[in-house]
Order: C-alpha cells, then sequence, then structure tokens
C-alpha cells in the first residue's frame, strides 16, 4: 500500500517578501509533491489564523518557524504510514490535532500546506492529473466535460492598497466572451497592456501593486471604470459583450457607524439603501456582471437589502462575510444573502472544508469563484482546484507578476491537455 | 535506452504579460519535463534573436505561435528518440538546424525552451536533482563541492524604466556577508521592506517596477546609493560588512555621441577617459563591490583603462558588453576588459553555449554571474544552474514578485537539501578590500 513516509516543512517567501510554509510530501515508493501557502493581506476576522512568530529580530515578526516546526514536529509523525489518499482522514485528524475553532494553535499556513502537498502526492500517485484528482474528490462526474474558470482580473486598484482617490479596491476585467480559457487570456492580457499605455499617456504611473494592477492617481471611482472601458475598447474589444467587469469595492474598509463613507473621493455618507441604489445605478451606466463585498460584513441588513434589490440582475460574490467557511456560509444562505462565493483554501484551512463549502454552494444554487491572496507563490494549486470543481470562475490577479501568471500559464497547459473535453466556463 | 519521445510548445505568458514559449519534453519511459523561457527588455544588439510573430493582431505583434510552431513542426521530428542525456548533441543539432548566427531562423525562445526541457527530463531519468545533473554538464572539477549563490537583489531602479532623476539603472542589495543563503535572503528582504516603510507616505506610491524594485522620485544617483545604505543600518545591518552594494548602471542606455550623460539628474557630460575617476569617488565614498556595465557595449576603448585603473577593487561585469557570448568574452579576456560576466543563458540560445562561456571566464578568472530577465516565468532554472555552476553570485531581481522570489525559494529548498555540503557564496566574493569594510557612519 502507498502511504505517507515523509513531511517536511520549510521557510519560504511569497510575492510580497514574506515568509510563507512549503510543505514537501514523500511517499513510500519514492513519489514526491509540494505544496506553497498563500496569505492574506486583509484577513477577514472569522478567518482561520496564520501562525506568526512575533519574534521582532526576524522578518519584523513575521517569521513562520513555528508553523514549520508544528509540520516537522506534530503534523508529520501523526500522518506518517497513512494513505495519501485518505484526504478526507487526514484533513480530520488535522484539525483534532489543532483543537481550535480557527486552527490557531498548528496554524492555518501549517495545516493547509500538508493538506494541499498530501492531495498533489495522492494525484501523482494515481497518475491522474491534480483537476483529475480534485474532480474525484469533489464526487463529480468523470465523464462530465470539464469547465475551464472565466478569470475576473484585477487590473485597477482604489481603496486601502493605493495612494489615489479611488474607494472601491479593485476593478476587473471578465472576458465572459471569449471562445476559449487561451482567447480569453488575451483578451485579458492585451486590454492590460492597452490601459497601460493610458495611462502613460496622461502621464500616469504604472508600476504595480501586489496583485499586479495599477493604481493611477484618479479622482474618483467612476473614472477608474471609465479609464478601463476605454481601454477594452481601444484593445479592440465590445465592452459588456466580450469583456464585462466585475468591481470588489471591498466595502468593509469603509463602513463605519452603519454608513459607507468614500473617505478617499468626495468624502460623502451613505446609507445602506443609498448604496444599493448607488450599485443599481452603476449597473444601468455600466457593463458589470459580478459584484464583490458589496456591502460591509457586519452590515447584514444591508447585504439583504442588496441581495433583494440587485440579486436577479448580477452575481452578488461573498468574501469577508463569508470566509469560505461552510457554518457562517450557512447561515449566509438561510438569510438570503448574495448569490455567489469567494473561495480562499486558506480561510478555512484543509482541502476538505474547501471542498465542503463548494458543495454547499452548488446544493444552494450559489455561484462559486476560485480565489488567489494578495501574498501568493508560484503555487498553481488553485488553477487545478478551480478546473476539478467545475467553480466556472477564477479570480487571480492582474496579467502580469508571475504568482499570478503561473496560475493562467496552468490553465493554458489544462486546456490543451484536455482538448475537446474542456470548454471554457463564460458568464456565470 | 531512455529516449525522447514527444516533444511539445506551448504560447504561455511571461511576468509582463507578453507571450513566451513553454516547451514539455516526454520520455519513452513516462516520464515529463518542461521548462519556460525568459524575455529581456533591453535586448542587447549582439544577442541571440527571440522570434515574434509580428501579427499586430494578436498580442500587438508580441505572440510566439511561430517559434511554438518551430518547436513542434521542425525541432520535436529531429529530437525523437535521441536520449536526453546527449545534451551536446542535442544542442548542437538545434543550432545546426538553425544555421544562422543568431538563432534568428528557429528562434532562441524555441531552441532555450527544448534545451532546457530536455536538461531536466534528463534529472528526472536519472533521479537527480537538476543541479546535480547539471553539474555533470558543466564540466567542473569534482573536488568543487556544492557553492549557493551570493544574491544582487535589486530594489531601487532608475534609468529609462523609472520615471525619476536618477540615471544608473538598478541598485542592487548584496548580502556577501551572512553565513548562509537563507540569511543572505533574510537579510535583503528585511532590507526590502524597511525601504517601503521608508518611502511610504499618503501621497508616495511604492508600487513596483518589472523586477520588483521600487522607482521613488529622488534628486540623483547619489541619493539613491544613500538611501539604500541608510535602508541597511535601519533594518539593522552593518553596511559594507553584512550588505554591500551592487550598481547596474547600463551605460549603454546614457552614451550619447561619445560621451556619457548624466541627463536625468543634473545633465553632467562625462567623457569616456573620466568614467574611471567618476566610479573611483563613488567606491570611495558608497560601499559598492560590484559595477555592471558601467561603461556603453560599444565604447571597447574605454572599458580597458577602466579595469586597469578599477579592476582589483570593484568588480566590473560585463552584461550588454559579452551577451553570454563566448566569442565576444574571448575577445574581451584578450583586452583585459572588466573582469566579471553576467550569465543569461537566452543571450546564447543553449545551455551548452551558456557553459561554454562560463567555462572560458572560469579559466581566465572571471568572476561568473547567473542571470534572470525582465520577462521571467515561475521557472527556476537559474536556481539550479547556478549551484551547478558554483557561480558563487545570481541576480534575480528583488524580494517580491514570485518570477523573482521562485528562484530565492528554489535555492533556500537546495540549501535545506544539501545540509552541511552547501557552502554560502558570499564568503568567496574576493572584491572585499580592507578600506570599503569601514562603516559609514549614520
Amino acid at each position: 500500500m502507498t502511504t505517507l513516509q515523509k513531511i517536511t516543512a520549510l521557510e519560504i517567501l511569497d510575492s510580497r517578501g514574506n515568509p510563507t510554509v512549503m510543505v514537501s510530501v514523500a511517499l513510500n515508493n519514492g513519489i514526491t509533491a509540494s505544496a506553497c501557502v498563500p496569505s492574506g493581506a486583509s484577513t477577514g476576522i472569522r478567518e482561520a489564523v496564520e501562525l506568526r512568530d512575533g519574534d521582532a529580530k526576524r522578518y519584523g515578526g513575521k517569521g513562520v518557524l513555528k508553523a514549520v516546526a508544528n509540520v516537522n514536529q506534530l503534523i508529520a509523525p501523526k500522518l506518517k504510514g497513512k494513505s495519501p489518499h485518505a484526504q478526507k482522514e487526514i484533513d480530520a485528524l488535522m484539525c483534532e490535532l489543532d483543537g481550535t475553532e480557527n486552527k490557531s494553535k498548528l496554524g492555518a499556513n501549517a495545516i493547509l500546506g500538508v493538506s494541499m502537498a498530501v492531495c498533489r502526492a495522492a494525484a501523482l500517485d494515481l497518475g491522474i492529473p491534480l483537476y483529475a484528482y480534485i474532480r474525484k474528490l469533489h464526487g463529480g462526474k468523470a465523464a462530465a466535460p470539464y469547465i475551464l474558470p472565466a478569470p475576473q482580473m484585477n487590473v485597477l486598484n482604489g481603496g486601502a492598497h493605493a495612494t489615489n482617490n479611488v474607494d472601491f479596491q479593485e476593478f476587473m476585467l471578465f472576458p465572459i466572451g471569449a471562445p476559449t480559457f487561451a482567447e480569453a487570456l488575451r483578451y485579458g492580457a492585451e486590454t492590460f497592456h492597452t490601459l497601460k499605455k493610458l495611462l502613460q499617456k496622461r502621464g500616469l504611473v504604472t508600476s504595480v501593486g501586489d496583485e499586479g494592477g495599477f493604481a493611477p492617481n484618479l479622482k474618483n471611482n467612476e473614472e477608474a471604470v471609465e479609464l478601463i472601458l476605454e481601454a477594452i475598447r481601444e484593445a479592440g474589444y465590445e465592452d459588456g459583450k466580450q469583456i464585462a467587469l466585475a468591481i470588489d469595492p471591498a466595502a468593509s474598509e469603509f463602513y463605519e457607524d452603519g454608513y459607507y463613507v468614500f473617505k478617499k473621493s468626495s468624502g460623502m455618507r451613505r446609507h445602506p439603501i443609498e448604496m444599493v441604489e448607488l450599485y443599481s445605478r452603476w449597473i444601468e451606466r455600466y457593463p458589470i456582471l459580478s459584484l464583490e463585498d458589496g456591502m460591509g460584513e457586519e452590515d447584514r441588513e444591508g447585504w439583504k437589502a442588496l441581495t433583494n434589490a440587485l440579486g436577479n440582475k448580477l452575481q452578488l460574490v461573498g468574501d469577508d462575510n463569508f470566509v469560505t467557511n461552510p457554518k457562517i456560509f450557512a447561515e449566509g444562505i438561510r438569510d438570503g444573502i448574495a448569490n455567489a462565493i469567494l473561495i480562499k483554501l486558506n480561510q478555512i484551512g484543509t482541502v476538505s472544508e474547501t471542498l465542503e463549502t463548494v458543495a454547499m454552494a452548488e446544493k444552494a444554487g450559489y455561484c462559486t469563484v476560485i480565489s488567489h491572496r494578495s501574498g501568493e507563490t508560484e503555487d498553481a494549486f488553485i488553477a487545478d482546484f478551480a478546473v476539478g470543481t467545475g467553480a466556472g470562475q477564477i479570480k487571480t490577479g492582474s496579467l502580469c507578476r508571475s504568482e499570478r501568471i503561473a496560475k493562467y500559464n496552468r490553465l493554458l497547459a489544462i486546456e490543451k491537455e484536455l482538448g475537446k473535453k474542456g470548454r471554457y466556463g463564460g458568464k456565470p | 535506452m531512455t529516449k525522447i519521445h514527444k516533444i511539445n510548445a506551448l504560447e504561455i505568458l511571461d511576468s509582463r504579460g507578453n507571450p513566451t514559449v513553454m516547451v514539455s519534453v516526454a520520455l519513452n519511459n513516462g516520464i515529463t519535463a518542461s521548462a519556460c523561457v525568459p524575455s529581456g527588455a533591453s535586448t542587447g544588439i549582439r544577442e541571440a534573436v527571440e522570434l515574434r510573430d509580428g501579427d499586430a493582431k494578436r498580442y500587438g505583434g508580441k505572440g510566439v505561435l511561430k517559434a511554438v510552431a518551430n518547436v513542434n513542426q521542425l525541432i520535436a521530428p529531429k529530437l525523437k528518440g535521441k536520449s536526453p542525456h546527449a545534451q551536446k548533441e542535442i544542442d548542437a543539432l538545434m543550432c545546426e538546424l538553425d544555421s544562422t548566427e543568431n538563432k534568428s531562423k528557429l528562434g532562441a525562445n524555441a531552441i532555450l525552451g527544448v534545451s532546457m526541457a530536455v536538461a531536466r527530463a534528463a534529472a528526472l531519468a536519472a533521479g537527480h536533482p537538476l543541479y546535480r545533473h547539471l553539474r555533470s554538464l558543466a564540466e567542473l572539477p569534482s573536488e568543487a563541492g556544492w557553492v549557493l549563490p551570493a544574491p544582487m537583489v535589486n530594489i531601487l531602479n532608475g534609468g529609462r524604466h523609472a520615471a525619476n532623476n536618477v540615471d544608473f539603472q538598478e541598485f542592487m542589495v548584496f548580502p556577501i556577508g551572512a553565513p548562509t543563503f537563507k540569511e543572505a535572503l533574510r537579510y535583503a528582504a528585511e532590507t526590502f521592506q524597511t525601504l517601503k516603510e521608508m518611502l511610504q507616505t499618503p501621497t508616495r506610491t511604492t508600487a513596483v517596477g518589472d523586477e520588483g524594485g521600487f522607482a521613488p522620485d529622488l534628486e540623483g544617483n547619489e541619493e539613491a546609493l544613500a538611501m539604500l545604505v541608510r535602508a541597511i543600518a535601519r533594518a539593522g545591518f552593518d553596511p559594507g560588512r553584512q550588505i554591500a552594494l551592487a550598481l547596474d548602471a547600463a551605460a549603454s542606455e546614457f552614451f550619447e555621441g561619445g560621451e556619457y550623460v548624466l541627463s536625468k539628474s543634473d545633465g553632467t557630460r562625462i567623457l569616456p577617459a573620466a568614467m574611471a575617476a567618476f566610479y573611483g569617488d563613488l567606491i570611495n565614498d558608497y560601499p559598492i563591490f560590484s559595477i555592471e556595465d558601467a561603461l556603453a557595449e560599444n565604447d571597447w576603448e574605454a572599458w580597458k583603462p577602466l579595469t586597469r585603473r578599477l579592476g582589483d577593487r570593484v568588480q566590473l561585469v560585463g552584461d550588454d558588453l559579452f551577451t553570454t557570448n563566448a566569442s565576444v568574452l574571448a575577445r574581451g579576456i584578450q583586452e583585459g576588459i572588466a573582469n566579471a560576466i553576467l550569465i543569461k543563458p537566452n543571450q546564447i540560445g543553449t545551455l551548452s553555449e551558456t557553459f561554454e562561456a562560463m567555462a572560458m571566464a572560469r579559466k581566465a578568472g572571471y568572476a561568473t554571474i547567473i542571470s534572470h530577465r525582465a520577462g521571467e516565468t515561475e521557472d527556476t532554472f537559474i536556481a539550479d544552474l547556478s549551484v551547478a555552476t558554483n557561480s558563487g553570485q545570481i541576480k534575480t531581481g528583488s524580494v517580491c514578485r514570485s518570477e523573482r522570489t521562485a528562484k530565492y525559494n528554489r535555492l533556500l529548498a537546495i540549501e535545506h537539501e544539501l545540509g552541511d555540503q552547501a557552502q554560502y557564496g558570499g564568503a568567496l566574493f574576493r572584491f572585499t578590500s580592507k578600506d570599503k569594510q569601514s562603516t559609514p557612519s549614520n
């Protein structure tokens, strides 16, 4: 029987130069696999805990030697001899060993690294691609065509992550009208380069932020949208039909005492109902198909009002409010909040729990968007995860920086490998 | 016998969102391996040619479908059935098939992708880590040991790639005084984060350029150097002893009408003969241990006196000057030009020719620095290449953006794997004269 022989962790760097965990797994038949764990910037208050050393003498306290030691000394001995094909059992065992609600003892970074590396080793052991193995774990039909996800590409930034007058955090290209993933990627890349030229022409900066997007000095939120639309047209695409828009306002960031305060642009205070009206006007004016975190994570009434008013007109994605957690998400479904969920493996901390959340979304008729984090690595696990679960959508940043591009490149390779057995997700 | 069964290319994207080539090789025993090709921003005039489609309807003419087709239709049939262990033969065969001086027919992007993927497949077939397999190709003495390279970490930018008043292109931290690679990386990362904190204001952006460096609005070249020294000290390190500076002037970019024109800063015009004194002053005032492309690639006459005057005090690296080309390097060695060479596999186009240039440099006592390109990918081949060849130094950008950090991460894993066998290259760096080791007061 194939068993886990050795599990070792190593402290490496993520795409922002901060330490993160890499886990390598060796099976008793010589097969080895590894996985790197991402890290979030705006960690929601209910997320699984990333364990950091807090030793100010190393990496400003951000070292992960404790998480590495937890893998090597606590997790590895427990898993040695187990079958790599027992993903659920292994994930449950780690949760039990941790014993906390939010994985704060061993660290979600330790646990997720092992969970992903085991998953990859099992696929190699079976001699099948990772996405095919994830489909098996997810209980997907073996004969059904695979879906290549439509990418939401974050090319323009405002909010907490940018020094400009734009309140909303992410303005994304959503190339839903492309015939294939490869063409969708080309639509996105050409528009990205056109946008860069437009910015250069206006004398605006074209250096990029953590996820590869531009953060030029713009007057307000509307100017950001207008600029992207101009880039789409200038690149030769039809806005709305070939390339739509997706917006992530990250409204929790500007929600204060029951109001949404546009500090960075006009300074206006808006009641939740006024926010719904604002979004209504925006989707009348602009080809926006997806709105993420349109309301603050604390503002459940606002979320209900938003879903009631616009839930049948566009995709409303919950990120900070659901944090990929089956229990929290179940409450959201019950309350009729949002109609889609952002899926981040490290918000919950194991492959099995993430698949559980995806299954719950499918049952409730919610769309799923598989997502990167702002601190990413060269690991392309989420590309296979998106194809394996048939999520239909992926959010993995801009058209530059290889922690983002590696995922797109993996999807190109998967699409080529699948040939006629794959089809492009397109419009949600 | 293990044979090449299938070779397949695919158009993927590099770290700047431009198309590049990925090549996958399958052996007859089921082993598969792939490699991604990088792309240069400032491609020197003597470099091997990156084949681009020129079809304005796709990727603004930058598509690589022709190079992909050349792999699939021209190269693959010729290599099918060959042993993946015959690297030299395979590389020579591709050069012959191309038949041009600069690989412009098949494209250096097509050829290099195959060259690297074959090496990786051969390593897997032999059950060796890539760096061990490459060591067997590099023809190093068996007692050579394993050297983890000292990284030149590019965190501050000027020149053509930045909208500020700085003429030189790259300002790098060079943690030669660390005990291990792992610690060297920490030194650099902590300095990078400290610099970021120093630059961040409500109105000043800390977004990054293609290689992950900052390009803040600075008054001139010296302000950039002084700022790095301050960042090193503020991060708690000793400038010059633990962390030195390395500079890439990219002087070809400001060589105009026989003069070096510092047009971005104060407009000073310097005659080639005066450049040695100019750099001499800089290395007196700042802990600069390495200068790359200090003079223009077509200013060979001035390179000689520069090397004579400064060559025993500072590492003088030729990049645009040599373009990883053994025949150009041979001329440089003969004429006493520079004392180190930047090694970029895609400047020459095959692994075998890369090893040839490196062997020549070693023999002549030139230092070697393995280098990334501005357009990189998630492929970490150059990390293994630097350990395999004991280059002692690597240049692979800032400590953010995963096309850069992936190489550092691979080196961390190699150092971990080698354990006691690994030696850190910083200790071997030879341009550390006493007068430069004093700590500037802050």
